[in-house]
């Protein structure tokens, strides 16, 4: 970890174009991947579009839209 | 950081990769990417750009974090205090569950906008960890603002190795939940707490064999008010019983706030 490492950022006119680049699509408003699995954040629970909040380094761990993620993701590094 | 430049190479002119040297801040929009104040929006370097993210959704692992714009600054308040809290974490993560650690980290977020006099976020902070912990969270934070978390509970990880090699993690745990449910030394006034709640908690105190003080922490002059009403009425009720030693200043933001003692002189039955 280190607190120089660039982080790219994107917004709700952006979202759209991220998750299809990611390999994500959206279905019955759940994000799956090309194998057809919903995918999770940290705990499991399925991460819908609208919840979207990114992708983080590492494991490629799908997070939503909270602050809580966060502290999920570092208290786990 | 080699994988990230690994990416770019090759197709973000070098101006533009000196430019992210300062601003790690990438924002990638549909038509332009833009880092401080350069942005590229030609077709064929987005082109590039956009095919380089995609090769890694076969890959199991990222080079860097893709993150909303909304979560942006909370990314880097956790970086932050994950890097200021390294040791200390460190020590705490061998100890306490997951969960526990993301309460702490949390708290430690709170903490960290209080002393930055960000009212509004720290207000904001507070209620989002009151809402994810309920019944620990605010105990926790307060813990840490008064300093008792790196004074007592982070030198009690050490102890409790020396006295029990075998236990230790367990006896610790036993210790942080003990003191999350009742903190004999200290009382933190918040503005739910009224008067009698507060007698209630120092007169339960009181009747602690051995305790040698009592410390009574409170923000905002409403606070500071309730407290000396309930010591004055104190004084009455146990003349003799103990002393005070009353501290006033002002918190960072500006605000009345109060360190009580009551040194105990001798114990009630």
């Amino acid at each position: 970890m280190s607190e120089d490492d660039p982080i790219l950022v994107f917004d709700e006119s952006s979202k759209a174009k991220i998750i299809k680049l990611l390999g994500f699509k959206e279905e019955d408003s759940l994000l799956i991947d090309e194998e057809g699995l919903v995918q999770t954040n940290q705990q499991y629970e399925p991460v819908s579009a609208k919840d979207f909040g990114g992708v983080l380094k590492g494991s490629k761990i799908v997070i939503k839209k909270d602050q809580l993620e966060l502290a999920r993701y570092f208290a786990s590094k | 950081m080699a994988g990230f430049w690994d990416f770019l190479k090759g197709f973000l002119p070098d101006s533009f990769i000196k430019v992210i040297n300062d601003n790690r801040k990438i924002i990638v929009k549909d038509t332009e990417i833009t880092v401080g104040n350069k942005t590229i929006n030609d077709p064929e370097t987005l082109s590039k750009f956009f095919n380089a993210i995609a090769n890694f959704k076969e890959s199991e692992s990222f080079p860097f974090q893709i993150i909303h714009q909304d979560l942006f600054k909370d990314y880097v308040d956790y970086e932050n205090v994950s890097i200021q809290e390294k040791q200390s974490l460190s020590l705490l993560k061998e100890n306490l569950s997951s969960e526990e650690i993301e309460c702490i980290l949390m708290a430690r977020r709170v903490h960290l906008a209080f002393n930055k006099n960000d009212k509004d976020l720290a207000k904001n902070l507070l209620e989002q960890l009151e809402k994810n912990y309920p019944s620990k969270g605010k105990k926790v934070f307060n813990l840490i603002h008064a300093g008792y978390f790196d004074e007592l509970i982070i030198p009690m990880i050490s102890i409790c190795k020396a006295q029990y090699s075998t236990n230790s993690v367990e006896k610790f745990r036993e210790f942080y939940n003990d003191i999350l449910k009742f903190f004999p030394t200290a009382i933190f006034v918040s503005n739910n707490v009224d008067e009698e709640s507060i007698k209630k908690e120092i007169l339960k105190r009181l009747r602690l064999k051995r305790i040698p003080f009592i410390k009574i922490h409170s923000i905002g002059q409403i606070n500071v008010e309730k407290v000396e009403k309930v010591i004055s009425s104190l004084k009455e009720e146990k003349k003799g019983k103990f002393s005070i030693t009353d501290n006033r200043f002002v918190t960072p933001s500006g605000m009345s706030a109060q360190v009580l003692i009551i040194s105990i002189v001798k114990n009630f039955t």
